[in-house]
């Protein structure tokens, strides 16, 4: 297992140690280690509980590690910076997390309300550039004008995506972080979705982190893939290095032939 | 590729096997001892506020209405009600020598003038003899002229119904939010405001109104602030619990971008909670029609006012055309908002 960014300073997202028990006791994260650096297209893959999601929320400061740490372009992810760090994250969820009543251009554009002045944000009056620019990401994530004004709780599950998508960039945030975000869709809008999200990777150099559960898309899409198994890291490489092998350690636990190094890592499943 | 798909549930970090994991029984011994003493303690109030009584009343009545019994005490007690308010009075008579600037070339609308004959008996002062006199009384006859002065009270009290509403969104909004336990700026705040809104909610319009004519004498200003205060109390409570269940989705993808909670409140709160806080304000506003009849009564205006008096003075008549425009009003209002909630609820 070999990390693909050695280079320290490149990587604008570092957990070090980090483990992530909830108060109920769960261990959904344990000593996580991982770099990622900028502009990567990275996918998590892993079993159902596995703490994908944990992991996520970890970076958009929704739940913080309970140990270890965990920086993000050099800031430490506590209390203090947690809102500095929350304006340069964004977020694409599996149920898309629309407001369902508004129009797709008020949800585009409340994705910036930290850059709205308040008593403008209260009478839903957003400046000149934002609303530029939500027409063009609306636009570029292939929405038209008609479903522009629509309520978003009117459009598919597909175009919703693509509303989250375009809510998530129009601050231009330097991580995007996606959880699921083609559960509910189609192979085909799946494909288009994740061809959006890698985009924003190469084309406007965000680090985006998505986890998967189609491993074929996982394959296909990223420039590296995590695997992870009862909260650990259990895989990181490229897209060829994902073998057979492999994806039984990230979804048993255990790699099918019992000769392999790597089952000692996992003492619990053995 | 499917295999591949988890079969396997995820291992917990300590494996109890299942038969150890602790099943929480629905129900407890507790729950059923609870419900005894809950029973016992219903038998008792039963006995203290005459429901062994009431059964036997409503017996009887029930045997009187199917022939069995004659003379319930009950039966009798509603037929002489019933014989009282009908028929409903909605005329107008007035002793003309009782009107002032009385002008008979120029009589109301529709009115006209009625002579009636009046006999008293009196005594004559020198013979002490009982004395029939005959006497002609000149009555202005307006044949709606009560029911126009019961609508015109009854839109005073709607006026003050609306106006008790509208105190009561602006006292109540503030408080929501203050008391909504996920949006509070301080617990501080939280615990004042809870303490506020329970405290409103305690005391009945009719008591506050009762202290408010006081303060600030006979007619609706009293009747306003009455029920603004008790229903701001009853919105307040709501509006926060719809605000802390809000569904949660929308609200953290905003908070997750750093933004700042009033601001989520307003875009990812608000356009959810707002169709049931019509509904809400509605059934309060529809309350208040009914309360604000009732405040009447100790004199905080509106037609409850009118219906005490005719009450008091045995016009079992008039009050009977007072319940009519009443029944009329609320029963239109339900209609009206029934409307209005099936629009927006879409
Ligand atoms: N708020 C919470 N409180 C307690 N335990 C939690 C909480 N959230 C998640 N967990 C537990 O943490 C573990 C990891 O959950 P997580 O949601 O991160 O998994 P996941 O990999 O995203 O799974 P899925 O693929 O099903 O979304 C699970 O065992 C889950 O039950
Ligand atoms: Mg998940």
């Amino acid at each position: 297992m070999k990390n693909i960014t050695d280079n320290k300073n490149d990587a604008i997202l570092r957990f070090e140690n980090a483990s992530k028990v909830y108060p109920d006791g769960t261990r959904a994260m344990s000593d996580i280690q991982l770099k990622v650096p900028e502009g990567q297209f990275c996918v998590i893959l892993g079993p159902s509980g596995a703490g994908k999601s944990t992991l996520l929320r970890c970076i958009n400061g929704m739940t913080l590690p309970s140990e270890g740490g965990l920086t993000i372009d050099n800031l430490p992810m506590d209390k203090r910076h947690r809102r500095t760090i929350q304006r340069e994250v964004a977020m694409i969820h599996q149920s898309f997390n629309l407001i369902p009543r508004l129009t797709v251009a008020t949800n585009i554009l409340a994705g910036a309300l930290e850059h709205t002045p308040g008593w403008r944000a209260g009478l839903f009056w957003f400046g000149k550039d934002l609303i530029r620019r939500s027409r063009e990401l609306a636009h570029q994530m292939g929405l038209n004008e008609a479903q522009y004004y629509r309520k978003a709780s009117e459009l598919s599950g597909g175009q919703q995506q693509r509303v989250g998508i375009a809510r998530a960039f129009i601050v231009d945030p330097r991580i995007v972080l996606a959880d699921e975000p083609v559960a509910s869709l189609d192979p085909k809008t799946s494909r288009e979705i994740l061809t959006l999200l890698r985009g924003a990777a190469h084309q406007r150099g965000a680090t985006v982190l998505c986890s998967l559960h189609q491993i074929d898309l996982a394959r296909e899409f990223a420039d590296r893939i995590v695997g992870m198994h009862a909260g650990e890291i259990v895989f990181d490489g490229k897209a060829d290095e994902l073998t057979d092998d492999m994806l039984n350690l990230i979804y048993d636990g255990k790699p099918s032939f019992s000769t392999d190094k790597t089952e000692s890592r996992n003492p619990r499943v053995a | 590729m499917s295999t591949l798909h988890p079969t396997v549930v995820p291992t917990p970090n300590k494996a109890i096997p299942p038969e150890e994991w602790f099943h929480k029984p629905p129900f407890k011994a507790k729950s059923f001892f609870i419900a005894f003493c809950l029973l016992v303690l219903l038998a008792w109030t039963g006995h203290n506020t005459e429901i062994p009584r009431m059964m036997g009343l409503l017996g009887d009545w029930g045997l009187d209405v199917i022939g069995v019994k004659e003379n319930s005490q009950v039966g009798a007690g509603f037929q002489k009600v019933g014989e009282d308010l009908f028929p409903l009075v909605i005329a107008d008579k007035t002793p003309v020598s009782r009107l002032e600037n009385f002008d008979p070339e120029n009589l109301p609308r529709f009115s006209r003038i009625e002579i009636q004959e009046v006999r008293e008996m009196t005594m004559n002062s020198d013979t002490f003899e009982m004395v029939e006199t005959v006497s002609e009384v000149e009555y202005l006859v307006e044949p709606v002229g009560y029911l126009q002065h019961v609508l015109k009270k009854m839109v005073e009290t709607l006026e003050i119904a609306i106006w008790g509403t509208v105190i009561s969104l602006i006292v109540s909004a503030p408080l929501a939010y203050l008391s909504a336990r996920n949006y509070t700026p301080h617990v501080i705040f939280y615990q004042g405001a809870r303490a506020l809104v329970g405290m409103l909610r305690s005391v009945p319009e009719l008591i506050s109104a009762l202290f408010l004519v006081l303060a600030f004498g006979f007619g609706p200003i009293a009747g306003i602030l009455a029920l603004g205060l008790h229903s701001a109390g009853f919105l307040g409570k709501f509006f926060a619990e719809d605000i802390e269940n809000a569904e949660k989705g929308a609200q953290e993808a905003l908070l997750s971008l750093g933004t700042s909670k009033p601001k989520v409140l307003w875009y990812a709160v608000m356009p959810q909670v707002l169709p049931s806080y019509v509904a809400y304000t509605l059934y309060i506003l529809d309350r208040n029609v009914r309360m604000a009849s009732v405040i009447g009564i100790v004199g905080a205006g509106g037609i409850g006012q009118e219906l005490k008096g005719r009450y008091d003075m045995f016009n079992y008549g008039h009050v009977a055309t007072i319940l009519l425009v009443l029944f009329i009003t609320v029963f239109a209002l339900d209609q009206f908002s029934a409307q209005i909630r099936k629009k927006l609820i879409r």
